[in-house]
């Protein structure tokens, strides 16, 4: 427990996330596009020169004590996505191995490829606009799932999800939501209609 | 929390209010001893302020609003989000966009 709280309080103090991968560059041919099916759509990636920060490797010695290793950036292929009228572009890392499965959604477990959705269209791509792709991603105002990335990294194979919405976007209305409190009562998104809202991730510990 | 508490007394808790989400339970804790951890926490900022405890910690915080990790989101009247990860001047500038303005009573 207390080498797995060190390592979540290393995570996010070093907050710079990304999947498991890439310290190997390999060259892997593109694979043919498969064709898209009922809800699916197949997206190209092209090269660009924006980066991302890589991976951070925690170590732990015989004492539990933690070591830190300095992650190099990763080199991103772009995609674009239209969904209501609106482009989406995306980026993930050029080179594979890629995986969109993981058995743990916490982003310091998530072994699937990390995806950042630019939201704001600025090139930068945040630590806030970082998703797993084992799980339901936001593109825009719709919820989509990656089903497969080509391991030549040419393109990408998204389906549409029944997940609810979820993710915050800045510019983008805000997921509903319902939480129930110690006492039963319910908190919703729209108890708060026509007030500011700050939402506050926190712990005593 | 004392920055977000000072901008609440500023504008007012009738335009801007807070709402909590303790991942404690995340740590393995007891839920009891969570929620008296977290009171006295929120009673001893002098804050009385709505705290939801997360059943499942990052994980709901990440399925629900894709946040892995502690800090602020800013989610505007008409329900638009206007900044995320939000700290000191980045946070007083979200507040301004959202039109807020300080209170009557100042």
């Amino acid at each position: 427990m207390k080498v797995h709280r060190l390592a979540c309080i290393a995570f996010y103090i070093f907050a710079t996330t990304a999947c498991a991968q890439q310290e190997k560059q390999v060259y892997v041919p593109p694979q043919p596009q498969p064709k898209a099916g009922k809800n699916e759509v197949v997206v190209n990636l092209s090269p660009t020169k924006i980066e991302r920060p890589g991976t951070i490797n925690i170590t732990f010695d015989a004492n539990g004590h933690p070591s830190f290793i300095e992650p190099k950036p990763v080199k991103m292929v772009k995609g674009e996505l239209n969904t209501d009228g609106e482009d989406v572009i995306f980026y993930l890392p050029a080179y594979g191995p890629y995986s969109v499965n993981s058995k743990k959604s916490h982003s310091f477990e998530n072994t699937s490829t990390a995806i950042s959705v630019d939201s704001n269209n600025n090139s930068e791509l945040e630590r806030t606009e970082l998703w797993f792709s084992s799980m339901p991603i936001r593109f825009g105002d719709k919820m989509f799932e990656v089903k497969k990335i080509d391991p030549g990294s040419t393109w990408v194979l998204l389906s549409k999800s029944s997940a609810p919405l979820s993710g915050l976007v800045v510019g983008k209305p805000c997921p509903p939501f319902t939480f129930t409190m110690a006492d039963g009562k319910q908190i919703k998104l729209e108890d708060y209609k026509g007030k500011s809202l700050l939402l506050d991730v926190w712990s005593m510990t | 929390m004392p920055l977000v508490k000072g901008i609440q007394q500023r504008i007012g808790a009738e335009k801007l209010e807070v709402l909590m989400l303790s991942v404690d339970l995340e740590y393995g804790m007891p839920k009891e001893e969570v929620l008296q951890g977290n009171s006295k926490v929120l009673n001893k900022r002098g804050v009385a302020w709505t705290n939801i405890l997360l059943p499942n910690g990052f994980r709901d915080t990440q399925e629900r609003f894709n946040l892995d990790g502690y800090g602020l989101a800013l989610i505007g009247p008409d329900g638009i989000v206007r900044g995320i990860d939000l700290r000191g001047d980045d946070l007083e500038a979200a507040v301004r966009s959202t039109g807020l303005t300080n209170s009557a009573k100042d």
